[in-house]
């Protein structure tokens, strides 16, 4: 069955190649039926690929040659391991169900077949992505999955924020793209190969070198330049600036690419080239860090978004920060468990906000309200998603968080443990002020209450077997399956080699518990009664610069624009000012001087042959008096 | 047999023909542009199918195409008594290795879309298939051509070609720029021709030079050649006691002055943004896409070919100059408001990592250098090309007065986006397969200089992302509310730019195979 792991992306491929053939004048029945079948038909070979591998272990590589480069030749292909085999289950499910969701939320767009179109190139890139077996090949699905963000992100091409986020967010990926890019070229020279297995062999034995750096340098220098990649993509900080804007696509492409897969391709790298990793404890320690500091940042600016698709995508960011943290402190397992629940939960948490917007027509919090008695559906799959995200047992976030907390205490990082507990703390608070303010209490705006209503099968369904889903998939690793995941991925390597796995804890899972319902409570104290709803703003005021420093996200992004825009556009200015009037202003001096003397010759040319020739007769003159003087007289 | 001089060939007769029919039969003027070009890349086609049985097969016998597989050999003319009483013959003679099919290929390629995007509102028909034939028949001639003289006939037919072609538009500065773009690249002519003709005469003088041996026979001293293919293997045999360093130096230098200056290389470059910018867009088609590229073939061929232990020595200057060529030109391109210099500039800073790639002299950094120039000629016309088609329609190409492109034309902004994603370097475009080499080649050699080059990556983006973004999205403007997408006509020359920029991307090996073919010969000289 593996060896036809193959048709997972191909099966998207196809749609693609089908839709981009019928144009943008093909029904939408057909460029949603066409996508969802071979979506799922996708799931279901995945489903089969993922039984083979938790039973055979790692399979291929699959290759064939792509291009000689001298002596050395880069080969295609693919390969199944146990970690791909999971992530090819995970995201062909969450595709299919946003493909069919999308069926309802874009009903009517212009663009619907285009909006099919890329969505379908991009399930088949992040499929192709994480199959892939060598470094380069990664690489180039790297970029085409970044390639789909860009052109959803700027579906809307004729609002203007939307086009700048699209290219805010191709640009700010392409920086650490850069980095990612540089890393495998160095790897390539340090082992000889792009293949995984060839450069984590010799990045464990650490006997290398590329002369200018060598050993235990060079292997930190490619780790930190790999997880420069994985930083952009993932949106950690300091490049995580690119995810929030990115909301400006539509809904389902948020909850696919910017919440459950895209944004995870990074912590699946660094998951992927974890040996690597392993072998530099400075490269693990930065990973942790960034991490850490990404998951609180994060958390402290989602508590005073206003707006409902933000606030998930700082909480986006802020959960691929813990499962950066869980990678960088050794505990591989739980970043993985924790990328499969967070795949789950935060999709359900985007569609769901999609059903709202698509409801009420606004993204604004503070115009919703009330919206429990004309979407009690959707309110109630959006609270088993708000429950994952704050870690209330026994929902799946509970699981995979308290993994992660308990690995960082128990490796030594009570620092990062109590960064972590911290924004657990605003987690719960942010996401459970967005329930709140969305569904309870009395409609804001009370016209736009009234139209309000639920949308179609094809967008409750979706919600319905992710809330299943957000609901029970924390059970795959947890005690009471007998830690299932940790030995599916560890099947082949018996001394649990690549990863720390930590006894379960019971009064740490208490602690963190409670951390969740007092930022539950919290919230709820804030925002749900009507008769305290003067309460927020008197929150506001009281932490005033707090408050406008979460608000304002912490000015990254004005710092951003005047340390990097502003610097490159002065740059160019000084270049081009440089090409005007400097280097052509020199030609062009030249070009007079010539033409003057040209002019000053032009006089000699007088066309009288009486001048011509007592000219040609001083010149002989010249050249016999030149002639006697110096060689003795005319031959 | 014979094909690289129909290669050379076809397009002459195409103008030939051409100023036999009157000038108003613009529809035969056209069929005649066209079925040149086609005939000649049926032509180059042809020789791509017989090329690895070529290979196979070996070069000739004769030293003066030794190593190149498809040869055609004609004797031109005898200039009597050239050196030491020896005539000396010029050969017609042109052959295809690797480097030279792919580019008279490009050639006619690009001839032949160049002649599908004119409009017959923007130049006179009979004139831009008379000299188009003519710019593409001296670039061909060039690139395939054996001799150092026959080199420099297709070069100086192509220049002026190219004058008249650049001429030919409506633009009241035209003028100026032709002249600016004649002088410079005549200037690059004569250090290419000093340099070359330097070289021939240092092998010469060096093979005289030497003493007969016990039995008072001279060590196989060869007569005086300008075949380059027997230059290279004369030089390679040459010790430096005979043809000294310094010699070898100071020609190296002149030629690379040649070459920056016919590559338009900074700070020589200042022609290339202002004949795009006075010129229409199928000459810019032409002018960005191969005849530029004259520079670079120079480099590979006499730099990397002739010289490959002074393009060693003097590699890290190279390098530098790269790295100046790709920021500067990303740079520059970042600040300019009209899409042709924004284009043209782009096209400095691509050319700027062949210059890095060559310097890194690797298998790895050669081929790349080879694949960018291939790649650049293509992106760069289908920018130039999809820039010209819109500029038909809205009558300009600055980015301040364009905007919301994609309501009104969506085919022709979805290519734009395509030709700018190969631009910046996307995966699955031929862009990225070059830049991949060429980085992969320089880093091996030059890490330090290669982190800074590393930078035009995310330039490039931002460039080229800022303009799309002012050109197709956005809101409407009301004036292009009613502007009329491409029409079959207009669109196939996109379709087939498309699907080669894609086949070169997804599967680089079939390229790849045949530029390896000079790649392999090139690292023998220099090993």
């Amino acid at each position: 069955m593996v060896a036809y792991a193959w048709l997972v992306p191909l099966l998207p491929l196809a749609a693609y190649v089908f839709l981009l053939v019928l144009g943008r004048r093909a029904p939408e029945g057909v460029a949603a039926g066409v996508s969802v079948v071979c979506s799922l038909a996708s799931f279901l070979v995945s489903a089969a690929v993922f039984r083979a591998a938790a039973s055979q272990g790692p399979v291929g590589p699959y290759l064939f040659h792509w291009l000689t480069l001298g002596s050395a030749s880069i080969s295609f292909g693919f390969e199944v391991t146990r970690l791909n085999a999971l992530m090819i289950l995970v995201v062909s499910l969450v595709s299919t169900l946003v493909l069919l969701y999308s069926a309802g939320y874009m009903h009517g767009d212009e663009r619907f077949p285009v909006f099919y179109q890329y969505l379908n190139l991009f399930v088949f890139s992040m499929l192709a992505l994480v199959l892939s077996p060598n470094l380069l090949q990664l690489y180039i699905f790297w970029e085409m999955v970044g390639l789909c963000s860009y052109l959803l992100v700027g579906f809307w091409y004729f609002k203007p924020e939307a086009a700048l986020a699209a290219k805010k967010s191709f640009i700010v990926t392409r920086i650490g793209d850069t980095g990612l890019l540089i890393g495998i070229v160095l790897l390539y020279w340090a082992s000889g190969s792009f293949d995984y297995s060839t450069v984590f062999a010799a990045a464990g034995a650490g006997q290398w070198s590329l002369g200018w750096v060598s050993g235990q340098e060079l292997t930190t220098l490619c780790a930190l330049l790999v997880f420069l990649g994985a930083v952009g993509k993932s949106a950690q900080f300091p490049l995580h600036v690119w995810l929030p804007d990115a909301m400006e696509g539509p809904t389902p492409v948020s909850a696919l690419i910017h919440a459950a897969t895209m944004v995870a391709a990074g912590v699946y790298l660094v998951a992927r080239c974890y040996p690597l990793f392993q072998a530099s404890p400075g490269a693990l320690a930065t990973v942790a860090w960034i991490g850490a500091i990404t998951a609180l940042l994060a958390a402290l600016i989602a508590l005073t978004q206003r707006d409902i698709k933000r606030v998930i995508a700082y909480s986006t960011v802020s959960q691929l920060g813990y499962m950066m943290l869980a990678l960088g402190v050794g505990a591989y397992a739980y970043g993985v468990f924790h990328l499969m629940t967070h795949a789950f939960f935060k999709a359900l948490l985007f569609l769901a906000a999609g059903s709202v917007i698509h409801a009420v027509d606004t993204q604004d919090l503070f115009e919703m309200g009330g919206l429990y008695r004309k979407l009690p559906l959707t309110a109630w799959t959006f609270l088993a998603g708000a429950l994952a995200l704050a870690g209330v047992v026994p929902f799946a976030g509970f699981w995979s968080k308290d993994d992660i907390l308990a690995a960082a205490l128990n490796t030594g990082h009570p620092v990062l443990w109590g960064m972590l507990l911290l924004a657990a703390f605003c987690t719960a608070f942010y996401i459970f002020r967005v329930y709140f303010l969305v569904f309870t209490g009395a409609p804001r705006q009370p016209e736009r209450w009234q139209h309000a209503h639920e949308g179609s099968w094809v967008m409750t369904l979706p919600l319905l077997v992710l809330a299943a889903m957000a609901t029970i998939a924390g059970f795959f690793n947890s005690p009471l399956n007998g830690d299932g995941l940790e030995h599916f991925l560890f099947a082949d390597s018996p001394q649990h080699q690549i990863g720390y796995t930590a006894p379960e804890n019971v009064p740490l899972m208490l602690l963190s518990l409670l951390v969740a319902l007092l930022g539950i409570g919290l919230a709820a104290a804030v925002y749900w009664r009507p008769r305290q709803s003067q309460r927020p703003e008197r929150w506001a005021r009281a932490w005033g610069p707090f408050y406008t420093l979460s608000y304002r996200k912490f000015y990254l992004d004005e710092v951003y624009y005047a340390a990097l825009v502003y610097t490159g556009k002065g740059i160019a200015a000084v270049v081009d000012w440089i090409d005007r009037y400097v280097i052509d202003a020199l030609v062009r001096v030249v070009g007079r001087l010539v033409y003057s003397v040209s002019v000053l010759l032009k006089f000699s040319q007088t066309g009288q042959v009486q001048a011509y020739s007592t000219v040609a007769a001083l010149g002989v003159l010249v050249l016999v008096a030149w002639a006697m003087l110096r060689a003795g007289g005319v031959h | 047999m014979g094909l690289a001089l129909w290669m050379v060939l076809v397009p002459v007769l195409a103008a030939f023909v051409c100023v036999l029919v009157p000038a108003r039969q613009a529809c035969v003027q056209r069929g005649l542009a066209l079925a040149g070009s086609v005939i000649t890349l049926l032509l180059a086609l042809l020789a791509w199918l017989r090329f690895p049985g070529a290979v196979q097969a070996g070069g000739g016998a004769n030293p003066a195409a030794a190593g190149v597989p498809l040869v055609s050999h004609l004797p031109w003319f005898t200039l009597p008594g050239l050196w030491q009483q020896q005539d000396v013959t010029v050969g017609l003679s042109f052959g295809l290795d690797g480097l030279s099919l792919t580019l008279a290929g490009l050639t006619a390629l690009l001839a032949l879309l160049a002649a599908a995007a004119v409009r017959p509102e923007e130049a006179e028909m009979r004139r831009f298939a008379l000299w188009s034939q003519l710019a593409a028949a001296g670039a061909i001639a060039a690139f395939t051509a054996l001799d150092v003289l026959t080199f420099f006939a297709g070069l100086e037919l192509s220049l002026f070609a190219g004058f008249f072609l650049i001429d030919l538009s409506g633009d009241p500065q035209r003028r100026a720029a032709a002249v600016k773009y004649l002088l410079y690249r005549g200037l690059a002519s004569v250090l290419l021709l000093l340099a070359l003709f330097g070289i021939a005469y240092g092998v010469a003088g060096g093979y005289s030079s030497l003493q007969p041996d016990a039995n008072g026979n001279l060590p196989g001293a060869p007569a005086f050649t300008l075949a380059w293919p027997a230059l290279q293997h004369n030089l390679h045999g040459l010790s430096t006691a005979v043809f000294p360093d310094h010699a070898r130096a100071v020609l190296f230098w002149v030629l690379l002055l040649g070459i920056l200056v016919e590559e338009a290389f900074v700070p020589f470059h200042t022609w290339l943004p202002t004949a795009h910018e006075h010129t229409s867009a199928p000459v810019s088609m032409l002018l960005g896409g191969v005849l530029t590229k004259t520079g670079a073939y120079a480099l590979l061929r006499f730099g990397a070919g002739l010289l490959p232990d002074q393009l060693q020595h003097f590699a890290t200057w190279v390098a530098v100059l790269g790295t100046i060529n790709i920021l500067y030109g990303a740079f520059a391109a970042w600040a300019q408001r009209d899409w042709r210099r924004l284009i043209a500039f782009g096209s400095i800073s691509h050319m700027g990592l062949v210059l890095l790639a060559t310097a890194a002299g690797n298998a790895a950094g050669l081929q790349g250098a080879m694949f960018m120039m291939v790649s650049s000629g293509l992106l760069t016309a289908f920018l130039f090309f999809l820039a010209g088609a819109v500029q038909a329609r809205t009558q300009t190409a600055e980015l301040g007065r364009l905007g919301g492109l994609s309501r009104p034309l969506p085919l022709l902004s979805g290519f734009w986006l395509v030709a700018a994603l190969g631009a910046l370097g996307l995966p699955l475009t031929s862009g990225f397969v070059s830049e991949i080499q060429s980085f992969i080649g320089s880093f091996h050699r030059f890490p330090a200089i290669s982190f800074v080059a590393a930078l035009g990556l995310i330039l490039s983006a931002v460039y080229l992302l800022y303009a799309i973004q002012q050109t197709t999205f956005g809101p409407l403007r009301p004036e292009y509310a009613s502007l009329a997408d491409a029409q079959a006509r207009e669109l196939w020359p996109a379709v087939v730019l498309t699907a080669v920029v894609l086949w070169v991307g997804v599967y680089p090996n079939g390229l790849g195979q045949v530029l390896g073919q000079t790649v392999q010969q090139l690292l023998q000289m220099g090993g």
